[in-house]
């Protein structure tokens, strides 16, 4: 029965999937912590409220391991995504789930015993706690063992994409354990020594960890207590340093892109009718929409599909969809940060922990609408490498194929040789036909853009 | 050795947690989780004088 590859730090229990189902199994050495979890109403109160994912306990004879003491099969998150995939938005949401979970435990005599950003997930257009096991009874007196992970994980970087630049957030992909307190610290600007949630948290968190560095705790020595008004004070003023971090998505190309395209009013009508009707043959139940900016196609496809993905560089156009997606309440988009030419790779130890984008698919849709002329002719990939990518990425293509004389396009070759004579409709054509078999193409209105609707030829070697 | 010594002085960590909190971090969080706690509390006297006083003002309309 496989393990899931992010799934083994914690000796309590582990992830595992069996005949296609996913199940969690709980360890025997958890069985007090998890049993009173259960009989508490810890997890049907946090259930409740929509801040933990659902369970339902199975029968022990489904268990991978002799260690068992019990077995529950989660629901399915529809996508797993990377707290380095995430916006600002989606960061600084997964934050304050984090806490207000630690808060709801601390009421009901539990406590959250990690706060890794990679415990939540987003479901039905809002974030959602996924470990199970990360709770345990609070004793009397005890400090919160996660609040260096925390400020890692979660506050360290929202303050750098909120004070420094956006991008910032990429730096989780580097760091998977939390960008380190005293390296944030150094990153931050200087005026965040004034803000007194920021002082504290991070600068005199980092100051003390370099000066007790050699420091060891003795647990046989009792002592000094964290009365537990005094730690909700803690985690409350954390909430508040959270909240006060904000950012406004502007300033970017791409966030203002939408509005800035050469389409004549029937030319967009035309593109719109046309994806739709695309998506209405195939009926496709996941699409990723590659470029998805600020994900105006990805509402479209949404009237098809009941999950999108909309995958975008920019992380101002993701913000703004992600705000849009949080103001419709619509359940079925995921807005994420991706530069597809150097997507998201398996990493973590053995390369096992985080799947890379190909590992998550294949889609049963990939839309990639107006952008195969900037990885051709602003990335340099050529368009039999693109064809080769779509190909592991989704059964069926929704492509535009975008014409060198097309204003945009001379956007791009405005201050270069055109050094692609491949780039034209008969080159596409040939490119994608070695991957995909081409079922229809129509012309985007007036624009010398060209809509195709294809569907891949067999399943790519890996 | 004053450090180790004021690393002693906290409570003992739970069984189970598998993440090294880092002394620094829980000497930190006490000491931060005092301040705030008297912070609080000072707020609470302070909106409960408020309300005691505007009761007073408000009690001779």
């Amino acid at each position: 029965m496989p393990r899931l590859g992010g799934s083994f730090r914690d000796p309590s229990g582990f992830v595992f999937t069996a005949g296609g189902t996913l199940y969690r199994q709980v360890n025997r050495v958890f069985a007090d912590e998890f049993d009173a979890c259960t009989r508490e109403g810890l997890y049907d109160a946090l259930i409740g409220e929509q801040l933990l994912v659902p369970h339902q306990r199975v029968d022990l004879s489904l268990a991978a391991t002799p260690e068992a003491h019990a077995v529950i099969a989660p629901d399915v998150v529809p996508f797993v995504s990377h707290p380095y995939e995430w916006c600002f938005g989606e960061l600084r949401d997964a934050a304050l789930l984090t806490i207000d979970i630690q808060l709801r435990a601390l009421e009901r005599g539990f406590v959250l015993r990690d706060a890794s950003a990679h415990n939540v997930q987003f479901a039905a257009g809002r974030p959602v706690f996924i470990d199970t096991l990360s709770f345990e009874r609070y004793r009397d007196g005890a400090p919160w063992a996660a609040y260096q992970q925390f400020c890692e994980h979660f506050l360290v970087p929202l303050a750098l994409m909120a004070t420094r630049d956006s991008r910032f957030g990429l730096m989780l992909r580097e760091h998977l354990d939390g960008i380190p307190l005293q390296f944030g610290s150094a990153l931050l600007p200087s005026r965040t020594w004034a803000d007194p949630r920021l002082l504290l948290h991070v600068h005199l968190h980092a100051r003390a960890q370099r000066r007790y560095a050699n420091a060891t705790i003795s647990t046989e020595i009792g002592g000094r207590k964290l009365a537990k008004s005094a730690l909700v004070s803690l985690v409350s003023n954390l909430r508040n340093a959270v909240t006060a971090l904000s950012w406004r998505p502007d300033g970017t190309e791409w966030a203002d892109y939408t509005s800035a395209t050469n389409y004549s009013d029937a030319s967009a009508l035309r593109k719109r009718e046309l994806v739709l009707e695309y998506l209405r043959r195939v009926q496709p139940g996941v699409v990723w929409d590659l470029g998805a900016n600020t994900g105006v196609y990805s509402r479209i496809a949404r009237e098809v599909a009941p999950m999108v993905v909309a995958f975008d560089a920019d992380p101002a156009a993701v913000e703004r969809n992600y705000r849009d997606v949080r103001a419709q309440s619509d359940q079925g988009l995921l807005p994420l940060v991706l530069d597809l030419k150097n997507p998201s790779p398996a990493l973590g130890w053995a390369h096992h922990e985080r799947m890379s984008l190909v590992e998550r698919g294949p889609a049963d849709t990939v839309m990639a609408l107006a952008l195969v002329h900037h990885l051709a002719l602003s990335g340099n990939v050529p368009l039999e490498d693109i064809a080769a990518f779509f190909a592991r990425l989704g059964r069926t293509l929704i492509v535009e194929f975008v014409a060198k004389v097309d204003s945009q396009a001379q956007r791009l070759l405005r201050n270069r040789p055109d050094i692609f004579p491949d780039y034209t409709s008969a080159g596409f054509e040939r490119a994608f036909g070695q991957y995909f078999v081409i079922a229809d193409c129509q012309r985007v209105g007036d624009a010398e853009r060209w809509l195709y609707l294809m569907t891949r030829r067999e399943p790519p070697s890996a | 050795m004053q450090r180790s010594g004021t690393a002693r002085a906290i409570q003992p960590l739970v069984a189970f947690v598998y993440i090294d909190p880092s002394v620094g971090s829980l000497i930190l969080q006490v000491l931060a989780a005092a301040v705030l706690s008297v912070v609080a509390f000072v707020g609470n006297c302070r909106r409960a004088v408020r309300a005691f006083f505007s009761r007073l003002t408000r009690r001779p309309q």
